[in-house]
């Protein structure tokens, strides 16, 4: 009787909301009808409720660790450089150290920062891998362990970035390295953008300056290497009241589509060639290399007009191919010419 | 945060009784009573047509009534949004009337629980109870599936001061006179992994019910004009072609086939107002970047970490949720020395078995009767809840939304400038 009363009372009080609702007989006809167009379709069954697994909509979360990814931003299109700006290199006493000038035999200070591109989801236990390398393209990688544990948070929260530091005692040869830090994360949204590399060497520039890095086949098969130079930089960023708004539809994919087609207008791979500016040679360009052959690359630049004063970079991207296959980045170089 | 949510938890007051399956036919009867008279009137004055427009409205006043009490009325809040780490262990249990919504559900192993700590009785004493004396014994543990549960009693479900005793150990059942309006609900043993085992048997609820919502009450509400109209249109041509076929008969055929054919007639066309609010579509949201990969299905005995709104449910005859749900994130599975994943305890850890960092054997087989087990089960469990619980926390949506935290490729490429920070170089 109580439930009687009450639905009673309900009731009552519905008629209220249902003349309020009257103007949806017109605003509700096209969902109604298409929502009874795919009843039809099911044929009004309900839809199956399986067992095995569900997707429940829109709350499934991912966290998107990432850093600074040479080999995900070529792949969309991008220039990059090969100066990654979350790889830091520290001298025990915390001043920067540049990998093209260290001691052998000798501890440094690696920074890596790790960031998110997820706004829904951190990462607790996110183990941070680096490696080093010699100078060069698709040459061999040496762990320098353990890996950093971090935990990283969503994006725009104050654990995101978040800082894997590692203490590196550098080989005893003698020698120039380069840097390769890996994230490792099962449920990532995007695990194509967790490898970076800094691979940077600095040389004076003493008409010419002259650069030797090494291009290794790591690959079990023969490979054609073709390497390409350009002269692309990380531009100054706007000032953030330049930025459009995102747009008010679509959700977050259509604001990440216009980025990307506004980021590939501007620094599209191939937009930044060396100027005429410069004299730029190398030893060799395309080649052949069997498996595990290498060759050293002599790199010459000099200004066309004889002097220069200040600091420009030359970066050297290194593509494989397969006989038959996709020509692949295999790696590259930035290299910095300091005039006087 | 794209989840859906249509429904709001009320706080309850002693005396008031949730939304019930048992109260569903009188509420509807109730609700339905006064335009019932009133078309009932209207057909025997002869106003056919207004007996009809009655019937709409009424319909239509039926259904808002038990959207909002769905809606509103069904859910009492406990202790507000909150994180649950554990396995994905029932899914998809079958229900009644629930059935026909299109919410998705499933039941979580609370974190470090085991199958064998799922409780294989309908008495569990967590209520305590009083001696002769009339001093109040504390409840005790059990019965679990596993008596070595009951020989480390800090495991009891109810009782574990964790997870089990926040989440799942009845609150309302502890603050008579509660108990009445609110009762706590056993869970027939053909829904839970024990159907084999303990057929037909009702047992003390051992998981956490989690929902994500599904829009069909909302939809019902909101083409309930049409939905009224089509019923009524329905029930008058049903009744037309039923009394063409009835006058056969005669003017008391045409009157009892008039009858059945509105019957017939509005319930058809009530079921296809259902089934067209079942099959709308709320419309999605895409809240990947470029290059995200597709979102994988959630499985059973995945390790996830849920946080939504923690509530009683009262349609059924009452239990504690998770509802709707916000987030659901998986672990990050990974063996990883000198981190802990997620922790299951195990009475029957073998010798010489990998233990978890910091943890030995005899922590992993008394699980949390173990001091570290517990401290190492609380950092697992807060460690994920700040990863999923973060993006919600008060400032961060703001935060997100200015255009230094808008970048989709890296802050160096795509970022920008705000007045008063260096770049991220």
């Amino acid at each position: 009787m109580k439930s009687f009363i009450r639905g009673l009372l309900k009731g009552l009080l519905a008629f209220l909301e249902v003349f309020k609702l009257l103007p949806s007989l017109i605003t509700k006809l096209l969902p109604f009808l298409l929502g009874f167009f795919r009843a039809c379709k099911n044929r009004f069954h309900r839809p199956p409720r399986g067992t095995c697994c569900f997707r429940p909509p829109g709350v499934v979360v991912r966290a998107d660790p990432m850093i600074y990814s040479q080999n995900w931003l070529m792949s969309q299109g991008l220039a990059v450089t090969w100066d990654n700006p979350d790889i830091q290199l520290y001298d025990m006493a915390g001043n920067p150290a540049s990998p093209s000038d260290l001691t052998p035999d000798q501890d440094y200070k690696v920074a890596v920062r790790c960031w998110n591109n997820s706004y829904n989801a951190g990462v607790p236990v996110l183990p941070v891998y680096l490696s080093f390398l010699s100078f060069g393209i698709d040459v061999t990688s040496t762990p320098i362990p353990p890996p950093s544990i971090i935990s990283l948070g969503a994006k725009a929260t104050a654990t995101c970035p978040a800082f894997a530091n590692f203490i590196w005692h550098t080989p005893a040869a003698p020698g120039h390295y380069c840097l390769q830090a890996h994230l490792v994360c099962l449920d990532d949204a995007n695990p194509l953008n967790n490898l970076g590399q800094k691979n940077v060497h600095v040389g004076k520039l003493k008409s010419p300056a002259t650069f030797t890095f090494t291009v290794q086949n790591q690959a079990s098969v023969p490979r054609l290497f073709q390497l390409e130079a350009d002269m692309y930089q990380i531009p100054q960023l706007p000032s953030c009241n330049e930025q459009p708004s995102p747009p008010r539809t679509g959700g977050r994919l259509e604001e990440s589509q216009a980025r990307w087609k506004r980021a590939l207008a501007t620094q599209r791979y191939g937009m930044f060639p060396v100027t005429p500016d410069w004299q730029f040679t190398m030893s060799a360009a395309e080649f052949q290399l069997e498996p595990q052959q290498s060759r050293d690359i002599t790199v010459t630049i000099n200004p066309t007009s004889g002097s220069f004063a200040g600091t420009q970079a030359f970066n050297v991207h290194g593509f494989a191919t397969l006989s038959n296959g996709p020509r692949l980045l295999a790696g590259g170089v930035t290299l910095y010419v300091n005039g006087s | 945060m794209p989840f859906r949510q249509y429904t709001k938890c009320y706080t309850h007051t002693a005396g008031d009784k949730p939304f019930n399956k048992s109260d569903l036919l009188w509420f509807v009867a109730g609700a339905s009573a006064p335009g019932v008279g009133a078309a009932v009137a209207a057909f025997l004055l002869g106003d056919i047509a207004i007996g009809y427009v009655i019937i709409a409205i009424q319909y239509a006043a039926t259904i808002v009534a038990v959207a909002n009490e769905w809606l509103y009325h069904r859910l009492v809040c406990l202790t507000g949004n909150r994180c649950a780490v554990g396995k994905v262990e029932t899914l998809e249990a079958p229900s009644t009337l629930g059935d026909f919504d299109n919410d998705v559900y499933f039941d979580l192993r609370l974190m470090p629980h085991r199958h064998g700590d799922e409780y294989k009785a309908p008495n569990t004493s967590y209520l305590g109870s009083v001696d002769s004396m009339g001093n109040l014994i504390p409840p005790g543990p059990g019965p679990a599936i596993d008596p070595l549960t009951i020989a480390h009693p800090a495991n009891d479900i109810f009782l574990d001061g964790f997870q089990g005793t926040d989440l799942v150990k009845p609150i309302f059942a502890n603050n008579p006179p509660d108990p009445v309006d609110l009762p706590y609900d056993h869970v027939p043993s053909e829904e839970t992994p024990l159907g084999g085992e303990l057929p037909r048997v009702l047992l003390s609820r051992s998981t956490l019910h989690c929902e994500a919502e599904g829009n069909f009450w909302q939809a019902m509400k909101d083409y309930v004009a049409l939905q009224g109209a089509a019923t009524a249109t329905g029930a008058a041509a049903g009744a037309a072609a039923g009394c063409a076929l009835g006058s056969y008969f005669g003017p008391i055929g045409c009157l009892i086939g008039g009858f059945l054919g509105a019957l017939a007639g509005g319930g058809a066309a009530a079921a296809a107002g259902a089934y067209a609010a079942f099959n709308s579509n709320p419309g999605d949201f895409n809240d990947a970047n470029v290059g995200d990969t597709p979102i994988p299905s959630v499985a059973k005995d995945d390790r996830i970490v849920v946080f939504g709104t923690h509530v009683y449910d009262g349609f059924h005859e009452g239990w504690h949720e998770i509802h709707p749900i916000m987030a659901i994130l998986r672990f990050n599975d990974l063996n990883i020395q000198g981190a802990i994943q997620y922790l299951e305890w195990d009475p029957n850890f073998p010798d010489g078995a990998e233990t978890p960092a910091g943890l030995t054997v005899a922590d992993m087989r008394a699980g949390l009767n173990s001091g570290a087990f517990r401290a190492a089960a609380q950092k697992v469990r807060d460690q994920w809840c700040a990863a999923i619980g973060q993006p919600f926390a008060p400032g961060v949506a703001n935060a997100q939304a200015l255009p230094e935290n808008r970048w989709t490729i890296h802050p160096a490429v795509d970022g920008c400038q705000p007045a008063a920070s260096p770049p991220p170089r």
